[in-house]
Order: C-alpha cells, then sequence, then structure tokens
C-alpha cells in the first residue's frame, strides 16, 4: 500500500506539465514503485551533500536569469547568501521532520499525524513570512523590477523543490 | 531505511534542479498566455472538479464522514477560490502590462502574490481544527496533506506557462 501511494504521487508529480492530464491517474503504477526502493542507504553527511547541491544549482539559476551588473551582483550576492542562510534553518527543520515522518509512518496515531501537519503548516507560514521580510533587503541593492523578478524566481523554485520532495513522500495512511 | 526516505527525497529535488530543466522553460520570450475569461473559468472549474475526485479517491471516507466532511470542504474550497480569483486576476494584470510593466507595477504584482501565499497557509491553518471535530485526526491530517500539495502542484503549473518578469 506504500509503495502504491509513493506510485501515485511520482504520477502526480509527473503531470505537472500536462494540464489535461492533471490528477486524472494518480493511482496502481507498478512500474514507478522501483524508484524509492532502488535508492542506495546513504548517511546524514550524504543529505547534506545533496541539500548543498541544490542550494548550488539555485545560485546557478538565480545568476542566470538575474542578468546583474557587476555593480548589482556585489550588492546582491552577500544578501542573497544571508538570505539563503535563514531559509536553510527553516529546511533543516523539514529535514528533521521528514525523518520523523517515516520512523512514525507505519505506526501513526492521530496525535501524531495532526501534530506533523501542524509543524509543516507552520514551517510553510514561517517560509513565506521569511520571503516577505526580506523583499525590502533586496529592494535596497537592486532596481525595482530586478528585485521583483528576484522574488518570482526564488517562489517558483521554492514551489518546485517542495512538489518533488513531496513526490516521495507516501500520503498519510496509505 | 530511514535514511533512504530522506535521500530519495533529495535526490529528486536535486534531479529537478537542472538549469537546462525549469527555468529554461520560463525564459522571457516564453509567450503570454492567450486564453479569455471564459477558458480561464472552465479551467478553474474542471480543476476543482478535479480536485475533489481526487481528495475523494484518497481519503476513503465513511458515509458518515462524508456527509460531514463534504459540506464543510465546500465552505472551505469556497474561502481558498476567492484568493485564488486575486491570483487568476494578478495574472491577468501581469499579462496586460507584461511588456511595459514598471518597477511600482512589479513590486506590487509579487507583493500581492506574497499576500494570497500567506492567506492560504492562514486558511489551512484555521480550518485544520474543523477539520479535526468532523474526522478522525490521520484523516483531517491527510486532507490538509492533499489540499497542500494540489495547492503547490497548482502553482508550479501555473507559474509555468507564464513568462518571468524582463529586468
Amino acid at each position: 500500500m506504500l509503495k502504491k501511494s509513493i506510485a501515485a504521487l511520482l504520477i502526480l508529480a509527473g503531470v505537472l506539465l500536462v494540464p489535461a492530464a492533471m490528477l486524472a491517474q494518480q493511482q496502481q503504477q507498478p512500474a514507478q514503485q522501483t524508484q524509492q526502493s532502488s535508492t542506495p542507504a546513504v548517511s546524514d553527511q550524504d543529505i547534506q551533500m545533496l541539500r548543498a547541491d541544490i542550494r548550488s544549482q539555485r545560485k546557478q539559476i538565480i545568476a542566470a536569469n538575474m542578468q546583474l551588473t557587476d555593480a548589482e551582483a556585489t550588492k546582491f550576492w552577500p544578501v542573497y547568501d544571508a538570505y539563503m542562510q535563514e531559509v536553510s534553518k527553516n529546511a533543516d527543520v523539514r529535514v528533521s521532520l521528514i525523518k520523523e515522518y517515516a520512523q512514525t509512518y507505519d505506526n501513526m496515531t492521530n496525535q501524531q499525524a495532526l501534530g506533523l501537519v501542524k509543524r509543516w503548516g507552520a514551517l510553510d507560514q514561517a517560509f513565506t513570512n521569511t520571503r516577505v521580510n526580506w523583499m525590502p533587503k533586496f529592494e535596497a541593492v537592486l532596481p525595482g523590477k530586478k528585485a521583483a523578478l528576484f522574488y518570482q524566481l526564488d517562489r517558483r523554485l521554492s514551489q518546485l523543490i517542495d512538489l518533488q520532495m513531496m513526490s516521495l513522500i507516501p500520503l498519510i495512511g496509505q | 531505511m530511514l535514511n533512504r526516505f530522506v535521500a530519495a527525497t533529495l535526490l529528486v529535488a536535486a534531479a529537478s534542479l537542472l538549469p537546462t530543466g525549469f527555468m529554461s522553460a520560463q525564459t522571457y520570450s516564453t509567450p503570454l498566455p492567450t486564453v479569455n475569461d471564459k477558458d480561464v473559468a472552465l479551467l478553474r472549474q474542471d480543476l476543482q472538479a478535479k480536485a475533489k475526485q481526487l481528495i475523494t479517491k484518497n481519503m476513503q471516507l465513511t458515509d458518515s464522514e462524508a456527509a460531514a466532511f463534504w459540506p464543510l470542504y465546500d465552505q472551505y474550497a469556497a474561502e481558498v477560490r476567492k484568493v485564488n480569483d486575486t491570483r487568476f486576476g494578478l495574472i491577468k494584470h501581469y499579462a496586460q502590462v507584461y511588456k511595459t510593466m514598471t518597477a511600482v507595477e512589479a513590486d506590487s504584482m509579487v507583493k500581492l502574490l506574497a499576500d494570497a501565499d500567506q492567506t492560504i497557509i492562514s486558511l489551512r491553518m484555521q480550518y485544520l481544527p474543523r477539520f479535526e471535530q468532523v474526522l478522525p485526526g490521520t484523516k483531517a491530517a491527510l486532507f490538509m496533506q492533499l489540499d497542500r500539495r494540489l495547492d503547490n502542484l497548482g502553482n508550479v503549473q501555473l507559474a509555468s506557462q507564464l513568462p518571468a518578469i524582463k529586468p
């Protein structure tokens, strides 16, 4: 049953760019089920390396799309790095929640399930607030449209990363 | 097992961020959507119906749970729809001003979008205790999980149809 729901979520992610098929067929896809089971066991160190890789690629995408002048870049990247430190703290808690979810998944009680989604919701609120709180700092170092573009890119990347993460986490009780 | 679970999650996240993928599909030359209001209304209606089907399939409610859950869901969905009205309105405005967008307009639009994101999250948290009253805890939590994923999916899909702000 667990594998079935993983497959369903993989399909959910897979139909992202196919509006007509969106959400139509999300169950019973055995071909997709090997993705998690074939993943090798890794250490916390490996997880840290993967997260560093995501951060690096995120930065590359931002750099490629922002088209900053040298003067803008000099001011922008220190603010970006400080912002990402805040974002990383939020991500640390998300990783620990995912671990807790995995540990309790097979025998999750009503209270545990509710506690986890409430904490996840609080993390969502904190992350969205962080982004809003940092907007003036980016506006202080970039022209208005570039600051808005950064916000747009950051939001899109965050949502995409989140969606991909969720696509491998089985739904509660399935 | 635990680390494998987390690693699989992160591996996929890393793979998704290859520069040749997501963002290359959203360059400044991405054409603006040309659908009219009627098309958008139909699309939204279709997505709402499909979301409801998906929730039905995954929640596996008993008859008594369903009788208590769906009226509350409809009430919640009506609140969410108001926020989505704002989001779609913003997209329409974005398309209208895209070529001549000023810094003030760009700033205003991203702030309104941020407000909409915050409102959705707040709504979800406000409604959770009410869903807890009509469903067992794991099912109420499952609904929130599904709802969050569907909202995120819709956002990513919408974003994929729009060009990025041209600096």
